[in-house]
Parts: C-alpha cells; sequence; structure tokens
C-alpha cells in the first residue's frame, strides 16, 4: 500500500450522556477510496465531521501526514485546507453565486489572485459539468446541480483528500447518477477520498475499501468484494440483507 | 383592475348598483356640506339642484333593486332587475355618481379645504371650531412644527443608523463563545465580553427610555461639569439635541443587536460550516458568509426600529430636545388649546411612519426579504 495520509486511533466521541463513536481505528492511504456504510445513527456523519473536526471528538488522535489534529496548538484552519469535505445539504453559500462560491477560499484563504481563483474555478466547474451555470444563483439550480457546484468549490481549494457525508441523500434518485458519476470520475483520477454512503452498487463498483458501521464501532472492512460477497459479522450480513432486499 | 372597471361602467358586474349607491350617498352628503366662495356648484344652483335630482334617482333606483334583491332572492338573476335595460341602467347610475362625486370632492372638499387654510391665516385669533381651530394653530405655529418634524426626523435617521453601525461590534462580542481551543485568558475575555453586552440589553431593554434620557442627559451634564467646563459651554457640546441622539443610539443598539443576533442565529449552521471546512477561520466564515446574509435578513426588523425611533423619539421632549412631540407642546401651550394640535400631531407621525412603511416595503421587495408590518414600540 502507498503512504498513510490519515490515522485514526481510539477516537471518542459522546453528546451528552449518547456515547455515538466508541473507539475508531481507522488508516487511509494515499489515493484509497473508502465507503462507510452502516444505519443512520451508527456514528458514520459524526465520524467524518470529527475528521476535520467540525465535531471535536473526547478522546483518540487524528493524524494526518503524522500530525495530531486533536493538538490544540495545531493550525487547524490550515489544515482544513488540505481536506475538502461535501455536505449531505450541500451548504452552497446563499449570498454570493456560484462561481464565487468557488473561488472565495482560494482567494480569502490561499490569498491567490482572483484571476487564477476564477480560472481554477472554471477547470473544476467544467470538470463537474456546469459551465454554463458560472453566474447563476445557487438557489435556482437543482440537487443534484447543488452538490457538483459543492464538489467543485472544494476541489478548487486543490485538498489531498475529500470527506463525503451522504452525498446523494438529499437528493431524488434520478438525479443521484449525476453526483455518483463526478465522484467516480474523481476516484479515477485517483483522489483520496472517504465516502459516507447509502449508495451500496457506488460502495461496490467505485471503493477499494468498504468499512461497516454500527452503534458507534467499526465491525467489519474489507474489499467490496469480502464485505458484499461475503461478510463475516452477522450484523453486517443483516445490514446488507434489507440493503439488497430493496 | 381594468376589466373590473369596465363591468361597472357597462353594469355587467354585481357591484355597479350598490357601489352607485355608495358613491351617491357620499356625494350627497358632500353637497349638503357648506359651500365658499371657491365652489363651483354653491348651494341652491341650477348645478346643485341638478346633481341632488340625479342622486337622488340614483339612489332611489338604488333601493328599488335592493328590496328587489331581498325579495325575489335566488329568482333576482333572472328577474326584470337582471334584465339588459336595468344593467345599462345600473351602469349610467354607476358613471353618474361617481362623475358627480368626483365634482362635489373637488368643490367641497378640496377646494373648501384650499378655502378653509386661506380663511384661518387671516383670522386674528384661535377660531372656536375644531376644524378651524387645527388649521389656525398649525398655520401659525408651522415654524415651529417643521422644526419639531425635521428634528424627529433626524434623530431617528441619525440615530437608528448610528445604533445599526454600533450593534455590527455589539453582536460580535454577545455571539463570542469560549472555544475548546481557546487558551484561558482568550475564554475569559469572551466570556466578559459576551456577559457585558448580555447585561447591557438587559437594562437598556428592561427600563423605560423616558428614564434612560433623563440618566444620560443628566450623567453627561454630570460628566462634563467635572472637567471643568461652564453651563454654556456644556450647553454647546451637550446639547438636548445631542443628548437625545445619544439616548436614542444607546437604545437602539440593544434593541438592533438582538434583531442581528436573531439573525445569525437563524442562518443555517452548515453555511458556517461548509465555510471552515474550507479552511476559513471563524471569524472570515462569519463576516463573509454568515454575516451578509444574516444582515439583509434583518434590514426589515432594522427599518421598523426606525419606524419605533420616528415615533419614540417623542419622549425626548422631556429634556427639552425640540422635537416635533416639544413643538406640539410648546405650540399648544401659545394658544390655550390641546386636543386640536395633537391631533394634528398624531397626522404627521402617521403620516411619517406610513411613507417609512412604505419605504421598507419597497427595499423588502427589491431584496427579496419579507417585509413585517408596523411592529409594536420600544
Amino acid at each position: 500500500m502507498e503512504e498513510t495520509v490519515l490515522t485514526i486511533e481510539g477516537l471518542y466521541k459522546s453528546f451528552g450522556d449518547l456515547e455515538v463513536l466508541k473507539g475508531i481505528d481507522l488508516q487511509i492511504s494515499k489515493g484509497e477510496v473508502v465507503c462507510i456504510i452502516g444505519a443512520s445513527g451508527s456514528g458514520k456523519s459524526t465520524l467524518l465531521r470529527c475528521i476535520n473536526l467540525l465535531e471535536e471528538a473526547d478522546g483518540g488522535r487524528i493524524l494526518f501526514h503524522g500530525q495530531d489534529l486533536m493538538d490544540t496548538s495545531v493550525d487547524i484552519d490550515s489544515l482544513r485546507q488540505s481536506i475538502g469535505m461535501v455536505f449531505q445539504s450541500f451548504n452552497l453559500f446563499n449570498n454570493k453565486n456560484v462561481i464565487d462560491n468557488c473561488t472565495m477560499a482560494p482567494v480569502v484563504v490561499k490569498k491567490i489572485p482572483r484571476e487564477e481563483a476564477e480560472a481554477a474555478a472554471v477547470r473544476n466547474l467544467k470538470a463537474v459539468g456546469l459551465e454554463d451555470f458560472m453566474y447563476a444563483d445557487p438557489n435556482t439550480l437543482s440537487g443534484g446541480q447543488k452538490q457538483r457546484v459543492a464538489i467543485a468549490r472544494a476541489l478548487c481549494m486543490e485538498p489531498e483528500i475529500m470527506l463525503f457525508d451522504e452525498p446523494t441523500s438529499a437528493l431524488d434518485p434520478e438525479i443521484v447518477g449525476e453526483v455518483l458519476d463526478v465522484m467516480k470520475k474523481l476516484a479515477e483520477e485517483g483522489m483520496t477520498m472517504v465516502v459516507v454512503t447509502h449508495e451500496m452498487a457506488f460502495a461496490k463498483e467505485v471503493s477499494n475499501r468498504v468499512v461497516f458501521m454500527d452503534d458507534g464501532v467499526i465491525l467489519e472492512q474489507g474489499s467490496p468484494e469480502k464485505i458484499f460477497g461475503n461478510p463475516e459479522n452477522a450484523r453486517t450480513r443483516e445490514f446488507l440483507a434489507r440493503y439488497l432486499e430493496d | 383592475m381594468k376589466r373590473i372597471l369596465k363591468d361597472l361602467i357597462t353594469g355587467n358586474s354585481s357591484y355597479a348598483l350598490p357601489a352607485a349607491g355608495v358613491a351617491a350617498l357620499a356625494a350627497l352628503s358632500l353637497l349638503n356640506g357648506k359651500d365658499t366662495p371657491y365652489s363651483f356648484i354653491p348651494s341652491g344652483s341650477i348645478a346643485d339642484n341638478v346633481c341632488g335630482i340625479l342622486l337622488y334617482t340614483v339612489l332611489a333606483y338604488c333601493a328599488a333593486a335592493l328590496i328587489g334583491k331581498l325579495i325575489l332572492q335566488n329568482k333576482y338573476k333572472r328577474s326584470f332587475f337582471a334584465s339588459r335595460a336595468c344593467k345599462l341602467a345600473a351602469g349610467i347610475a354607476f358613471c353618474l355618481s361617481v362623475l358627480i362625486l368626483f365634482a362635489t370632492v373637488t368643490d367641497r372638499g378640496i377646494l373648501g379645504f384650499i378655502w378653509l387654510v386661506r380663511y384661518c391665516s387671516g383670522l386674528d385669533s384661535n377660531p372656536q371650531e375644531f376644524g378651524p381651530s387645527m388649521i389656525y394653530m398649525t398655520l401659525n405655529g408651522r415654524e415651529m412644527i417643521l422644526t419639531g418634524m425635521w428634528t424627529t426626523i433626524r434623530i431617528a435617521l441619525f440615530g437608528t443608523a448610528i445604533a445599526f453601525i454600533l450593534s455590527i461590534f455589539m453582536v460580535f462580542l454577545r455571539i463570542l463563545e469560549p472555544g475548546k481551543r481557546d487558551n484561558d485568558f482568550v475564554k475569559a475575555l469572551k466570556w466578559l465580553a459576551s456577559s457585558l453586552t448580555k447585561f447591557y440589553i438587559f437594562v437598556i431593554r428592561g427600563t423605560p427610555m423616558m428614564v434612560q434620557t433623563l440618566i444620560f442627559y443628566y450623567l453627561g451634564f454630570d460628566l462634563f461639569k467635572k472637567s471643568g467646563m461652564t453651563v454654556t459651554e456644556i450647553n454647546n457640546v451637550w446639547s438636548f439635541f445631542i443628548s437625545g441622539l445619544f439616548t436614542v443610539s444607546l437604545n437602539s443598539t440593544a434593541y438592533i443587536t438582538e434583531v442581528l443576533r436573531g439573525g445569525i442565529i437563524s442562518i443555517d449552521k452548515g453555511q458556517a460550516e461548509a465555510a471552515r471546512s474550507l479552511g476559513m477561520t471563524h471569524w472570515q466564515a462569519m463576516s463573509r458568509v454568515v454575516f451578509p446574509q444574516a444582515v439583509k435578513n434583518s434590514i426589515p426588523s432594522i427599518g421598523n426600529e426606525f419606524i419605533i425611533n420616528i415615533k419614540d423619539s417623542s419622549v425626548l421632549s422631556v429634556i427639552g430636545v425640540m422635537d416635533l412631540m416639544y413643538a406640539t407642546k410648546s405650540v399648544s401651550g401659545i394658544y390655550y388649546r390641546s386636543l386640536e394640535i395633537y391631533c394634528v400631531a398624531a397626522l404627521i407621525y402617521l403620516v411619517l411612519t406610513w411613507l417609512s412603511s412604505l419605504l421598507l416595503q419597497y427595499v423588502g421587495r427589491r431584496l427579496d426579504v419579507p417585509v413585517k408590518g408596523i411592529t409594536s414600540s420600544n
């Protein structure tokens, strides 16, 4: 395997009395596409949000290239530049048009000249097939278009790793495909990706590794062939059976 | 709109007759009012009599149709009253009564008012009647009233503007929250800033503006006095106007801060999270993503604060700020009449707030944010 980008060791997180993550260990290598599956409430999204510190974990370590993100002396803002995130509810900036959504962070955070940032934004918008919507108001776009803009926006920061938090859960079944296609292309280009998803077909086809989470712990992980074809854990089998029925 | 008018004129609309009746009644009551030297339909003239006869005819016809409708109920639609001739008559009745109404409004209303104003301006003493007395006092006190109105507008406008700027700073202090990654010193500072602003808002919102007006005025006066200034010097620097503006600004700051805080809270958390996930600092995410949206959504409420300030600046008259309220009081004192001139003041306040809310609605429509009506006062 290649160089390790992200290492999570013994991660704990609780909201009040509710323990959401109960000791998570996970390693992500460069160029790997990891899909995290599991029932709602199993802690998948929380794990993802802990990785770039949108939620602060209570214990454990998150090493990004060997640097512990949980260490309070680490400049988390600069590290987040290398960790792109795509949300379930898109979260495009409502007060900006499409291209400004893409250029804001590069200009404000990375201090890239506006022309350069715009050129990069155009390139990334083209890659997601939205070059015709550069000056559109995000609120006029469809869900699938919004999510593709959100992906382009994240790519404009040239991240090393992309986190996807159920990127297609808020979309109509018919337009899920257009977002998954973009993600598939991204995976083929060698982007390191961690995808929390309920799209089992996507996980089966695109990922290198599937992680099954249940009740705050990782119950099983392995190649998609193994997880989908021959899961060891009874709980995994039960969960997948319910999905394959649908 | 055009269609409705066309149906009324042709009598096709079932409202043609009722409208004609109402117009005729209004025109009759105006026509029976006192005429003035400016009237082109003076009482007792041929025109006056012809209009009267026509209006009574229309009224009689309307009454007949109404009684017919009451008796016939559901059969009305197939009765004589629904015939083409009757529809034509209804259309004519509508046109006729509306035309006469226009004429009488011009004659007894507009021209009558102009004559009354001319008449009152020539009087030597305050007339006994209510209306003429209102006009007489307004005319004679116009300089004071206009100065007062101007002061009221300035205080409301500048007060709200200053408060808006101050509350932008204050809301940033108000929403500070000690984070897990802050060191203890920063944590303490954040807690202190947030608590102090919270306390400020608590005090300002929990006390009457009249009390604040008096406290700020005398507090300022005492402070300047301690610095060794003479009373004349103090009156130049700490004038009633400045002190009043100070009070309104500080008062509105508390309210607008809460408005902005509500605006910030109402912005989806995902907006800030997306900004942070791209590497923006807390400050960058607030100032470039959350805050512009919050301010835009708050504009209607800030405009309402302006309208409230137009009304509530009237309490500044306790220290002698020469606003509309104080001017009205002064005029009332000169002429020993109160009710009439306070009604004038109410009218002026009403026009000011009404115009402001129209402006606000226009701005709201342009910015695509919903605007509520005038809210309750502070």
